[in-house]
């Protein structure tokens, strides 16, 4: 198992990506189920990779039998094992949701046969760049899976049509400035080292510490790695990306796509350049910038009347606690930051799709289309509430877990980063709480008629459920999902973190 | 105090939860949805009653410890003064449930089905909040009853009821936010946050730091208590179905919160230290203030219900100045208090949803003449009334008494006095209210009492009142409960072992 599985794992997706479409083409019917079930083997393998490593210890993988520092090394230890299930866990939802087809926010053009294999296709190639991101141990390598998972988002963002490419060829600048820096970064790091191994990268970099190139390097790295992560101020892309992206495709980018990054910048941030002063200094303006952002994104979502961009906002808030807890670095911190990444994705997700799926039954987007809704589709707002009382911090969902070991992380670290960031994770549950409680407001306790901005009489509405199926159904398991990871997940915990347990020992095994 | 490990605290918390669902899956029923509702409470009392020997013989059911967060499981444990609250609350849950049911259907309200679901939730989070073992747990299950209770408040959907909803909200989410807060600080600072009698923060840090967990924490537990100036929202909430205000007074938000405040006070900081950082004075000042100040306020106000809103702030300030003073004798008195506000209050309100729901009437102005027109209900409110202005062989009695005894106890002169104008200002309020409605001509002779389910239940608390005046220490044995709260407290402040209990 252990010497399949990781090949496994990335190949899958990356073969699949070209294979489905080809099969869109010769077999028409068999499209949904070929992605389906591969998006199902893709899930497998990760959990198998998650259970293994957390049985045995980590996992180190040499691409094509070269070993390394020469060949790609994967790695697969607790973290990026996790992260591995989340990816491809809600890349099952969002292969379910693609059977939604294309909703009306944007113009697209009618749903073909080939043109749903190609997007299915596109979301197979989305999900092999993240997996690669997440399992590389190449610096250059991570560079080639980057621009993977950027393509393939760019033409699902774009697949829109109408505002949807204006959005796509936005997101296209600043993921090429991005991934451009990072390239710059890793450069810098190759001509300073002559490697581009993670491993062997920390064991050599005390040795040119002194060199000032190695400041440029790390500043490059992480900024570029921040723009992908939309850490403030760098989200400009994010809520117009999030909010005209076709619902099943923005159910999954929303969800893990920015998450990814931020992993990547905790591994080589928190690990590889763990060592140096630059590194040490980017991450505590990193978590200056978590703060800021945490409250710029949580006072922006509460401005919005749409609720999409409300979500995407909300996003950017919480990436900012994502980084905050990156930034800290401690044990708990970490653990926190993690924990926010499984909690955000898995509800972000579920609203994602929820309030996609609504803009499109309900003919719009702002928040009196809501009122009513909880009556007409109990179940699925249920769900929704679900999620969005997550993102508040609500116990038992996993929002509260999150929250309460980043607060905890801000005590233990203490000083005015500390008393700052407790207070920034305080307030935004706050702002969180008046932006989604609005929200649930009007959809259990308002009728169309008297919400203060309703939109159109309901006999106009078009008929129809609140929810299709293909979204009902990754909305209601999601939110499943969001209800139980904080109570269970206790358990899992300390697999996922062996290597910051001990506080000092950030490196998990030394190069070969 | 030895622990029985057993599953009677979860099943005295779960049971609410667990009929959550049934409840709204049998909309369509609502003889089984109602059943579903009855069923739960009695469960529920079952639990409660079930744990009352081990405690009455000085020992504690607590619940099997589910790892939550590092250090922090999720767990119940029946300690004295949760099972006093436990059982207080299984009580008057089935006698507010049949009282709902009559209630719903005589005046035809509608989402009925949320309703009971959204009252079996709120019960079980109050439950768990009075089985708390451990900050964490308190925690959870507070925050489940502030959103449990929102449906119930804004039950009639308009614009104005939305309003007063999202006040309460206000309140209650972000005293909920800066709870949580304190208590991941508290956590951090004392490993496990395990509610010990007597405290157990003292030493954990410097004296500053615990002065601002302590404001922070009385912020989170305070506001839902309603103690001035965070009890703007209590007011406003009487726009809920009068069952409601009733739950939410007697039993689930408003009594949580005065609850919390006990916890707080003996079981979080105790009272030795809070003597030691000076708290114990400026939480009684405040708790005095409220008491005065919302007496006043209850004086000029003519809407039936919110002048019974405005007795409730005055009267759990009573729980809290017990807290503040810390004395065996006035913790006892606090926690009793618990019991003796929840019967006298709950029978205050049936009787005021019973004037609504037989002549659609608010205001206490235009009760003239009912008095004779629906005598069973109104001689319950004279029970109501007179016991919580203090009247003997009413528990309201028994809980101000041993509050006078126990300031005294501390040197409080000053207290004694505030009871005596307090129960006052109590007369002042009440009495004019049973005069309008018994010696005032009234103007119509069709009115009746109502159904029976209405009529029943405000009969029954105010005999269950005046049982635990007479026998406070019968049947649940509620003063043995809270003597040995306020005991365990007592055995670990050193301080306070002089005086009070025999």
């Amino acid at each position: 198992m252990r010497d399949v599985l990781p090949g496994l794992l990335v190949a899958l997706p990356l073969v699949g990506a070209a294979l489905v479409p080809l099969l869109a083409a010769l077999f028409r019917r068999t499209t949904r189920g070929a992605a389906l079930a591969l998006h199902a083997a893709i899930f497998a393998a990760a959990l198998g990779l998650f259970g293994s490593s957390a049985a045995d210890g980590p996992i180190r993988y040499a691409v094509g039998g070269w070993p390394g520092p020469w060949g790609i090394e994967l790695w697969f230890d607790g973290l990026s094992t996790l992260i591995a299930v989340l990816v491809a866990g809600m890349a099952c939802f969002a292969s379910f949701a693609q059977t939604f087809g294309a909703d009306r926010n944007g113009a697209a053009p009618a749903s073909t046969p080939l043109r749903e294999g190609l997007l299915r296709g596109a979301l197979l190639l989305l999900v092999g760049g993240l997996l690669g991101i997440v399992a590389t141990r190449d610096v250059f390598n991570l560079f080639v899976f980057l621009e993977i998972s950027s393509l393939a988002a760019y033409t699902l963002v774009a697949s829109g049509g109408g505002r949807a490419s204006v959005a796509a060829f936005r997101y296209l600048l600043a993921g090429t400035a991005a991934g451009s820096l990072y390239l710059f970064g890793v450069g810098f790091l190759y001509a300073l080292t002559g490697t581009l191994n993670m491993d062997d990268l920390a064991a050599r970099l005390p040795s040119v510490e002194a060199d000032a190139a190695l400041t440029v390097a790390v500043v490059l790295i992480a900024v570029g790695l921040s723009i992908k992560a939309a850490l403030f101020p760098l989200h400009g892309w994010l809520p117009d990306t999030y909010v005209y992206t076709p619902t099943p495709a923005a159910g999954f980018i929303a969800a893990v796509m920015a998450k990814v990054s931020a992993y990547a910048l905790l591994r080589l941030l928190g690990e590889v350049l763990a060592g140096t002063t630059a590194g040490a200094v980017v991450l505590e303006i990193t978590l200056w910038l978590g703060i800021l952002g945490v409250l710029v994104g949580g006072i922006l979502a509460v401005a919005q009347r749409a609720v999409t961009r409300m979500l995407a906002w909300s996003s950017i808030s919480a990436m900012g606690m994502i980084l905050i807890g990156v930034g800290m670095g401690s044990a708990l911190a970490i653990t926190g930051a993690l924990f926010h990444m499984a909690a955000h994705a898995l509800a972000k997700g579920c609203l994602f799709f929820g309030a996609g799926g609504i803009r499109t039954s309900e003919d719009g987007d702002e928040l009196g289309r809501w009122a009513g809704l909880g009556s007409r589709a109990p179940w699925t707002l249920a769900a929704l509430t679900v999620a969005a009382l997550s993102m508040i911090g609500i116990p038992p969902t996993a929002g509260f877990f999150s929250k309460y070991y980043l607060l905890s992380a801000s005590i233990e670290a203490g000083g005015p980063a500390g008393i700052a960031a407790f207070a920034a994770i305080i307030l935004s549950s706050l702002l969180a709480t008046v932006y989604f409680l609005r929200v649930l407001e009007a959809a259990w306790f308002r009728t169309p008629g008297d919400a203060p901005d309703a939109a159109g009489d309901p006999a106009s509405r078009p008929p129809g459920p609140v929810l299709p199926r293909p979204l009902a159904v990754p909305v209601v398991g999601l939110a499943v999902l969001v209800l139980l990871t904080g109570i269970f997940a206790r358990p899992f915990e300390r697999h996922v973190l062996p290597d910051w347990e001990s506080g000092t020992a950030r490196i998990s095994a030394p190069a070969p | 105090m030895t622990e029985i490990v057993s599953l009677r605290p979860l099943l005295a918390v779960g049971a609410g939860l667990a009929v959550v669902l049934p409840i709204l899956l049998s909309g369509r029923r609502p003889a089984l949805r109602e059943a579903w509702t009855f069923a739960a409470g009695a469960v529920q009392l079952g639990a409660a009653v079930s744990m009352l020997p081990a405690a009455f013989a000085g020992a504690a059911h607590a619940s099997p410890a589910l790892p939550l967060l590092p250090g922090m499981p999720l767990q119940f444990r029946a300690d004295p003064l949760g099972l006093l609250f436990l059982t207080l609350s299984s009580i008057l849950w089935l006698a507010t449930s049949s009282y709902s049911v009559g209630y719903l259907r005589s005046l035809g309200l509608r989402h009925q089905t949320g309703y009971f679901a959204a009252f079996a939730a709120a019960v079980s989070a109050a439950a768990g909040v009075a089985l708390a073992a451990n900050l964490v747990t308190f925690l959870i299950c507070y925050e489940v009853l502030t959103l449990a209770t929102w449906p119930l408040v804004v039950h009639k959907r308009t614009s104005g009821v939305l309003g007063s909803g999202r006040s309460y909200l206000a309140y209650t989410l972000i005293a909920g936010q800066l709870l949580l807060g304190a208590v991941v600080w508290a956590g951090a600072l004392a490993p496990g946050a395990q509610f010990t009698p007597g405290g157990f923060l003292a030493g954990a840090a410097s004296d500053g730091v615990l002065r601002v967990l302590f404001v922070l924490l009385l912020i989170g537990v305070g506001s839902k208590a309603a103690v001035f100036p965070l009890h703007g929202w209590l007011p406003a909430a009487m726009v809920a179905p009068t069952p409601v205000s009733a739950l939410l007074h007697a039993v689930a938000v408003v009594k949580a919160g005065a609850f919390g405040v006990l916890r707080l006070t003996g079981w979080v900081f105790g009272p030795d230290l809070m003597h030691d950082l000076g708290l114990s004075l400026p939480l009684a000042a405040l708790a005095a203030g409220t008491i005065l100040m919302a007496s006043l306020r209850a004086l000029g106000e003519d809407h039936f219900k919110r002048r019974l809103a405005y007795s409730t702030v005055s009267q759990l300030s009573y729980i809290v100045l017990g807290g503040a003073i810390g004395t065996p004798l006035a913790l006892a008195g606090a926690a009793f208090h618990i019991v003796a506000h929840g019967f006298l209050k709950i029978t205050l309100f049936f009787c005021a949803g019973s004037v609504y729901a037989a002549t659609g009437r608010e205001h206490i102005s235009q009760l003239s003449g009912l008095g004779r027109a629906m005598p069973f209900t109104f001689a319950a409110f004279a029970v109501g009334a007179l016991g919580m202005a203090g009247m003997p062989l009413l528990p309201g009695f028994i809980s101000k008494w041993n509050l006078a005894l126990g300031a005294l106890d501390d040197h409080q002169l000053w207290v004694v006095a505030l009871l005596v104008v307090s129960g006052l200002l109590n007369l002042a309020y009440y009495l004019p209210i049973l005069r309008i409605a018994v010696f005032e001509p009234g103007d119509d002779r069709r009115v009746r009492e109502p159904s029976a389910w209405l009529v029943a239940p405000p009969v029954f608390a105010a005999l269950a009142a005046i049982v635990v005046g007479v026998a406070p220490d019968a049947g649940a044995r509620f003063w043995f409960l809270a003597e040995s709260a306020a005991r365990s407290v007592a055995a670990h402040a050193p301080q306070f072992l002089t005086g009070g209990l025999p």
